[in-house]
């Protein structure tokens, strides 16, 4: 890395570090009145009592959890199908509906959803809250396999065949080797979506469904910016770790030079 | 999805609903009258683009300026934290930052600039929402900078570079003529996408956004509220016209995506 | 019946002056871990002349063009360009081009601004360019197809650009590493026609490395043979020949066999 390289590199670092470096001193802290530039104190207490005195917590974490597990099992596995249809028969409309959930707000067909889950008596449940973060998580693991399936994978499916390979042999020779990447991807993808979605679990939830980003939000509107800082830092975690695993497995690969 | 953008039409138009009438223009007419949508509409699609143009134009000149710093395990780790940040601890964090009693006014206060909170400039709530931007901006960016990262190398543009250098091209001429407009071109349909994800957003304008205008999102949920259910038809009508904002930009992705295959 | 085989070098480009040695290559060695590639090869590339080197695949034929173009550092050994080391100069200053079976076109561009693209770099003016440009493309039968993009073309069609291109931007040196390997016999025969054209018109140096007795005999000026990582050079077309150990004897006898 030469030195303009460095160079840009520690100025995105130190933009970088700054806002967090910020959440963590708020996290440790208890007060921060004005003109300080840190909390007026500084130390482990309001993480204990964050832990200790606030049963919701656990509840919101245990709920959000659940919820992300069985949003990214469904819609990967209900994907992985839909991608190879969407692929092979789609046309122009169809794709246009796959896309929606890519680009389209949660908070906007959540209102729209909510009438319909009302009649459907799931509205203010956790099972209409899943249900609409399976819809955009489903669209997402849809569009994510539909690039996996081109015809090189076509040419390996109709060679297994032709070797005489069974249905099973066409998934462990021809898709697997180029699937499982995208499969692990796509987990940690729509678990993650579940995991820090807000605007469907408030519109649909209706305040009856606890989840961390709930909890969250509560604080920032209480003011509790110790709290907002601390929640905030928890609701960070478990995304920064899938998305240093997720960019790992998706890394650029630059072309090596023909050697021979 | 269908259903969502059907329903929205036909509440819209007062054919379905909780206190329906039959069809009518009248909540059109309503939302329209009362500059709702054009104020909503202007406000959404301005933020959005200069967030998608300041966004893309950081990433793509990071790109070029270090194409392979994404391999770097320092910018690796700094892209995934801002990946995995919330909008909504973009957005508090923002808020800590600029705010009246934030971190900036804190910092000028020491150096006698600002004496008190209400003397600091408005950066956030305020009418040119410059915080929603810069949370915007901050939470778009590292997806933003990894597909161009991730397109410089499938597009094989070091060899690329260093081809039209052997022709004659300075490095940056061959930065400049060649791979700023092969990754504009093959990532028109990312920055399309970018576009409308911007549009779309809701946390960080709920937060960090003034009473009037709203954007979309934002006012789609104030005006659903079901202790007006009057003015609930509205909610829909602004949602049918950001369905059809959105109908555009994904037949236009799709198009390029088409013809970029 | 004998088969008509080249058995002399097409004297076109032949000057009465002492040819003037435009890259040279000093004590070469090179190795990826413990596997040498390369050992100790010392070369001269006069200019105007077309240096074939011929060797199966994996001897280090790619590894040296690689090297000689400044895309790879040898463990020892230097290249010098019109007398000056390699490592010295910027990749725009050495003016080297390597072309392979891949034949790299700009995307963004058509084929006439592909193959205008060193005049527009360099100002040239508009009637010039489109002169010059036409010209070339006349010169590689691509003038019906100056406004087509390069995924219109065929994979002949991108070979003859991407020779235009490279011709234009007036090279010192061109290295063709098996550029048409992948073309069907008759385009290729067509090409290699083309190539002895154009380097006749343009005076070009260059050093083609290929695995083809046949492509060898038809282009080169003069021969070279890599074997085990070791590069023997011979004095003339005859020499080359008369080695058994070059398969042109094999290649003879074979043809002679069949058609009796």
């Amino acid at each position: 890395m030469n030195r303009l390289h460095r160079f840009f590199a520690l100025l995105a670092l130190w933009t970088l570090l700054a806002p967090v470096g910020m959440l963590v001193s708020l996290s440790i802290g208890s007060g921060w009145s004005y003109p300080r530039l840190l909390p007026d104190r500084i130390d482990l207490l309001p993480w204990r009592v964050f832990f200790a005195s606030r049963d919701g917590i656990v509840t919101a974490l245990l709920h959000s959890t659940m919820m992300s597990l069985l949003v990214s099992a469904s819609s990967t596995l209900l994907g992985l199908v839909a991608g190879r249809s969407l692929r092979k028969h789609a046309s122009l409309w169809l794709r246009v509906i796959a896309y929606i959930p890519f680009g389209v707000s949660p908070m906007v067909i959540g209102t729209c959803l909510y009438d319909l889950e009302v009649h459907l008596g799931v509205a203010g449940r956790m099972m209409g809250v899943l249900m609409a973060q399976f819809i955009f998580a489903f669209g997402f693991s849809t569009v994510l396999f539909c690039e996996l399936w081109n015809t090189r994978t076509d040419r390996l499916e109709s060679l297994v065949i032709e070797l005489g390979g069974s249905r099973w042999s066409i998934w462990r020779h021809a898709i697997w080797p180029y699937a499982h990447r995208l499969i692990l991807v796509s987990l940690l993808q729509t678990a993650l979506y579940s995991w820090l979605d807000y605007g469907l679990i408030s519109v649909l939830g209706g305040g009856n469904v606890p989840s961390i980003t709930l909890t969250l939000y509560s604080y920032i509107r209480e003011g509790s910016v110790n709290q907002a800082a601390q929640s905030g830092l928890v609701l960070m975690l478990p995304p920064v770790v899938g998305f240093a695993v997720s960019m790992s497995l998706l890394r650029p690969r630059h072309d090596g030079e023909k050697t021979n | 999805m269908v259903w969502s953008v059907v329903y929205s039409i036909c509440y819209s138009f007062g054919i379905l609903g909780f206190l329906s009438e039959g069809p009518t223009l009248k909540h059109w007419i309503s939302a329209i009258g009362n500059g709702e949508i054009a104020s909503t509409t202007i406000l959404s699609v301005g933020i959005s683009l200069q967030v998608t143009l300041v966004s893309t134009a950081a990433a793509i000149g990071l790109v070029l300026l270090a194409p392979r710093g994404i391999e770097s395990r320092t910018m690796m780790t700094m892209v995934s934290v801002l990946l995995g940040m919330p909008v909504a601890i973009h957005a508090f964090v923002v808020y800590q930052i600029f705010s009246g009693g934030g971190l900036v006014s804190r910092a000028l206060h020491s150096v006698g600039l600002v004496g008190s909170p209400d003397e600091m400039p408005a950066m956030v709530n305020d009418g040119w929402s410059i915080g929603i931007c810069i949370a915007l901006t901050a939470s778009s960016f590292p997806i933003v900078y990894l597909y161009f990262s991730q397109l410089w190398a499938t597009l094989r543009l070091d060899k690329h570079c260093r081809l039209a250098e052997c022709i004659g091209a300075t490095r940056w001429q061959g930065k400049l003529r060649v791979a700023l407009p092969m990754l504009l071109r093959k990532g028109r349909p990312m920055i399309a996408m970018s576009f409308l994800s911007n549009l779309g957003s809701f946390e960080i304008p709920l937060l960090l956004g003034r009473q009037s205008p709203q954007m979309f999102s934002v006012l789609t949920y104030r005006r659903s509220g079901l202790y007006d259910l009057a003015r609930r038809p509205e909610a829909f009508a602004i949602a049918t016209v950001y369905f059809g904002m959105c109908l555009i930009v994904l037949i236009v992705y799709l198009r390029w995506r088409e013809h970029d295959e | 019946m004998s088969v008509p085989l080249p058995t002399s070098a097409p004297m076109d480009f032949v000057t009465p002056e002492v040819p003037r040695s435009v890259l040279q290559l000093r004590k070469i060695a090179h190795q990826f871990g413990s596997k040498i590639v390369l050992r100790n090869v010392s070369l001269d590339v006069f200019s105007g002349e077309t240096l074939v080197i011929l060797g199966d695949s994996g001897c280090g034929k790619t590894t040296l063009l690689n090297i000689s173009a400044g895309r790879m550092e040898p463990t020892s050994g230097e290249v010098l360009i019109d007398q000056k080391s390699l490592a010295s100069q910027s990749v725009r200053e050495r003016r080297i081009i390597y072309l392979d079976q891949e034949s790299l076109l700009f995307d963004h561009l058509n084929v006439f601004e592909n193959v205008a693209f060193s005049l527009r770099l360099a100002h040239r003016p508009r009637d010039e360019v489109n002169r010059r440009v036409g010209e070339i493309l006349r010169s590689v039968e691509l003038e019906d197809h100056a406004q087509h993009s390069s995924w219109q073309l065929s994979g002949g069609q991108r070979q003859r650009t991407a020779f235009a291109r490279a011709i234009l931007a007036n090279p010192k040196v061109l290295l063709l590493d098996e550029p048409f390997c992948s073309l069907d016999g008759r385009s290729r025969a067509s090409m290699q026609e083309l190539y002895i054209k154009l380097r006749a018109d343009f005076q070009m140096t260059s050093v083609f490395v290929t695995h083809d007795v046949k492509e060898a005999l038809r282009v080169g000026s003069r021969f070279a043979m890599m074997r085990d990582g070791m590069l023997k050079t011979y004095p003339s077309r005859q020499a080359f020949m008369e080695d058994e150990s070059t398969g042109v004897s094999d290649e003879i006898r074979f043809w002679r066999e069949t058609s009796e």
